[in-house]
């Protein structure tokens, strides 16, 4: 597993790369440190991660403008700050979680466990689990921020997603299905091992020949259920 | 406000000259028949004065020796008609005796050749006049007069004779003076309260010397009713001329003093406008030949130079420049009347009117020093509220317990010294906080503290070097500490060692200069290379302001070797403390 930690404060960093070691010894966590955010930048231009730990306010500078930019790639973001009158900020912007300072061992752990979903019935992640309202997606030359309840349905493109909106536009993130899983409320459903569906906008569960079935959208769109995610819509649904 | 009272004073003055010019029934001679010598025949009436010098003058030169003057005097039909004793009046300084129509009705003195025989009279001598004497028309008043003291000094004098219904005397004295006795109150109380406010308020120099200007013009005002209070032997008369002249002179001086304070002239201006009033009074002094102008062109010189000072305030937008020009002109104006009226009453009552409207302009400024006093405490509560609230501020504190907490796992002995510095941080922050001005030494103490806590926080050696003349002198709290504070947060030292120079030099001028030489390392991007000045600089600048009020200079920007460099000069100008 693969880490970027941001932290100016040298004791602060090393607290938390030896915690961050510990909890996740099983995982082999590789962990880079970087003193800035023009470093962590450089160093995600090279480098793919897995995880960010990020603290907001770095030589003064706050981290908060890059936070959406960061929040639309690929890895989960875990906020490590203060500043906790921050952290409601964070969530909307689509962060996995946020740590307060000074950091403690069992509260790093709690974020740190968010990343593992292999407690779920069939080893991936079905319903949502997250509290984010917005998700930051990128445009060219700027970051979009998009009201996730304006997002119908997520289909999976290569390793990114696909984000399908009410209005019937689609948006390319960076995120993984499984990763935006994370961040998303639970109105979200996967029907397909590559199709999120927001419930929200869900009509009924059709079933077709041959064991086929097919989730009918209030905009009159329908996606396609694999047969493995049947059991668990339907009993959402109900 | 201050136009109502200046209308207000002006129209009070109208109304007591119009009331005292009222009640005085007097008359006087046309002109004086004047005979140097000595001869008893003088004194009759029917005597041909025809070729003796005659003058329309009062003013007369005396000799050495024994002099007559002779003055028709036309006595209307009324003053006899209603059958009232009437009284002559002579003011003169000298020894006399008064024939009325060839009758000698008495003598003030003995007038004699020599010093040594004379016995000086009363500088006013009031002479009964029996009805039975006078007739209506043409009278005849003839005096004989010496005046043998004080000879270098004398000169001419001023010989006034009047003569006037006897019972309307005691009158007519009083009622000249009430005005006298109301400008007596209005200056007395202009020097209690300005008095009291320099006193009150050590460094209203305005308020000194405007207390000064009223004590001498109460001691004028003294010296010139003196002779209508008490009658004295003629020679004490010099002596009178004297003060008046001296607390004239003071009180003109005192006046362009509180000018140029309240205008707060630089000290050129001031050693300007004091060279040209004492030259212009010296000048104009020396062109007339009599005292009463020689005081008005002393006086008038020192108020024109205060009026074009103020009228330059007026341009200049200096605030209260225009009702004290009005004052100023008002005085000024007063010396239309004449010399004379002048220096009786004209001064004193535009000298009155003066005061009242320093009344109003003083009594303004102070509102607005008590204004400012109040915005000043309550800006220094905020700055000691800022100072500690830096502190507990959550980056300050969860990173220090962060650090705090990762000493413990790795070095617990090193966690109980950071604890120790942190507990003398904030003890220290504690003391200075609350206060304007601490010593260097104590303030040095302070930046110790804070870059051993940085110290712990980032595993560093930050140390802080000292070039220090003066440990003892006083400097506002944490100015040092803020700036040492500020540099470790926009700038990333990713050595080891890092060090700050402190440094003090006592200049000759007794300002002080500071400078705090600081690595600029690391930015931590490229924009932040112009920094902004944030709020560690408010509080900086709100703090000298407190301490030094315009009397300090704050500059910073980068050397060439990349050091960022503060500069903090105490003490500057003619304000410092």
């Amino acid at each position: 597993m693969k880490i970027l930690m941001v932290e100016d404060e040298r004791m602060v960093a090393r607290g938390i790369k030896r915690m961050v070691a510990s909890i996740l010894d099983d995982q082999k966590p590789d962990i880079h440190h970087v003193p800035s955010l023009e470093q962590a930048q450089g160093f995600l231009a090279e480098n793919q991660i897995d995880l960010l730990l990020l603290d907001l306010n770095l030589s003064g500078d706050d981290g908060f403008d890059l936070l959406a930019g960061l929040a639309s790639q690929s890895f989960q973001t875990i906020v490590v700050s203060a500043n906790t009158d921050r952290a409601l900020q964070s969530y909307e912007y689509g962060v996995l979680d946020f740590v307060p300072k000074p950091v403690g061992r069992e509260r790093l752990k709690k974020a740190l466990r968010k990343l593992d979903f292999t407690d779920d019935t069939d080893g991936s992640l079905q319903t949502g689990r997250g509290t984010t309202e917005y998700l930051s997606i990128k445009a060219p030359g700027m970051i979009k921020i998009m009201q996730v309840s304006e997002v119908h349905y997520i289909e999976a493109a290569g390793k990114y997603s696909e984000i399908h909106t009410a209005d019937d536009h689609s948006h390319l993130h960076e995120k993984s299905l499984t990763a935006l899983l994370l961040l998303l409320p639970k109105n979200f459903q996967r029907v397909h091992k590559s199709v999120i569906a927001n419930l929200d906008f869900a009509g009924k569960l059709l079933s077709h020949e041959g064991s086929r079935y097919e989730l009918q959208l209030k905009s009159d769109r329908s996606l396609r259920v694999g047969r493995a995610f049947v059991n668990s819509l339907r009993d959402r649904l109900s | 406000m201050t136009r109502f009272l200046v209308l207000f004073a002006a129209l009070g003055v109208v109304w007591i000259q119009e009331a005292v010019a009222q009640d005085v029934h007097i008359v006087s001679p046309s002109g004086y028949f004047i005979a140097d010598g000595d001869d008893p025949a003088w004194a009759a009436p029917e005597f041909d004065h025809s070729r003796w010098r005659f003058q329309r003058d009062r003013r007369i030169d005396v000799p050495a020796g024994i002099q007559w003057i002779r003055a028709p005097i036309h006595i209307p039909a009324s003053y006899i008609e209603e059958n009232q004793p009437l009284s002559v009046i002579v003011g003169a300084m000298a020894s006399n005796e008064l024939y009325f129509n060839g009758v000698l009705v008495g003598t003030n003195g003995s007038p004699a050749a020599t010093p040594a025989e004379e016995e000086p009279g009363l500088i006013t001598a009031r002479y009964y006049l029996p009805p039975s004497l006078v007739q209506p028309g043409e009278n005849i008043i003839a005096v004989r007069l010496s005046s043998q003291q004080l000879q270098a000094f004398r000169g001419d004098i001023d010989m006034e004779i009047v003569i006037s219904p006897y019972l309307d005397i005691s009158h007519v004295r009083l009622v000249r003076h009430v005005p006298a006795l109301i400008l007596f109150g209005a200056i007395a109380a202009s020097v209690i309260l300005f008095g009291a406010m320099y006193f009150l308020h050590r460094r209203d120099r305005a308020s000194l010397w405007i207390a000064m200007t009223f004590t001498f013009l109460a001691a004028q005002f003294g010296a010139e009713v003196y002779k209508g209070l008490v009658n004295y032997a003629y020679p004490v008369q010099l002596y009178r001329y004297l003060v008046i002249v001296f607390c004239a002179y003071g009180a003109v001086f005192s006046l362009l003093k509180a000018t140029l304070w309240r205008l707060q002239a630089p000290r050129n201006t001031t050693l300007a406008a004091f060279g040209i009033a004492h030259g212009a009074a010296i000048l104009s002094a020396a062109a007339v030949s009599t005292i009463e102008p020689k005081l008005t062109a002393i006086i008038l010189s020192f108020l024109v130079v205060c009026l074009v000072l103020t009228l330059n305030g007026i341009r200049n937008n200096v605030r209260g420049s225009i009702p004290l020009a009005i004052g100023l002109l008002v005085v000024s104006l007063a010396s239309v009347e004449g010399v004379t009226l002048f220096l009786d009453r004209g001064f004193f009552y535009g000298m009155t009117v003066l005061a009242a409207i320093l009344f109003v302009l003083q009594a303004q400024d102070f509102r607005r020093s008590e204004m400012m006093a109040d915005k000043a405490a309550a800006q220094s509560a905020r700055m000691e509220l800022e100072l500690v609230k830096r502190h507990i501020q959550p980056h300050f504190m969860m990173n220090t317990l962060g650090a705090l907490s990762e000493w413990i796992e790795e070095n617990p002995s090193a966690s109980v010294d950071m604890i120790q510095v942190l507990a003398d941080e904030f003890r220290l922050l504690n003391d200075v906080s609350s206060k304007d001005k601490i010593p260097l030494s104590q303030e040095i103490e302070l930046c110790d503290a804070h870059l051993q806590i940085m110290s712990y926080r980032q595993d560093q050696t930050l140390t802080l070097h000292k070039d220090i003349e003066d440990a003892s002198q006083q400097i506002p709290p944490a100015i040092f500490h803020t700036l040492v504070e500020n540099a470790l947060t926009h700038n990333r030292y990713n050595e080891d060692k890092v060090s700050f120079l402190l440094r003090q030099r006592l200049h000759e001028d007794g300002s002080i200069q500071y400078e705090l030489l600081v690595p600029m390392g690391a930015q931590k991007n490229a924009q932040k290379k112009q920094r902004g000045r944030g709020l560690g600089f408010t509080y900086i600048e709100a703090r000298l302001e407190e301490a030094w009020p315009g009397a300090y200079q704050i500059e910073e920007g980068p050397t060439e070797d990349d050091i960022w460099r503060t500069s903090i000069v105490l003490g500057t100008g003619q304000r410092s403390a």
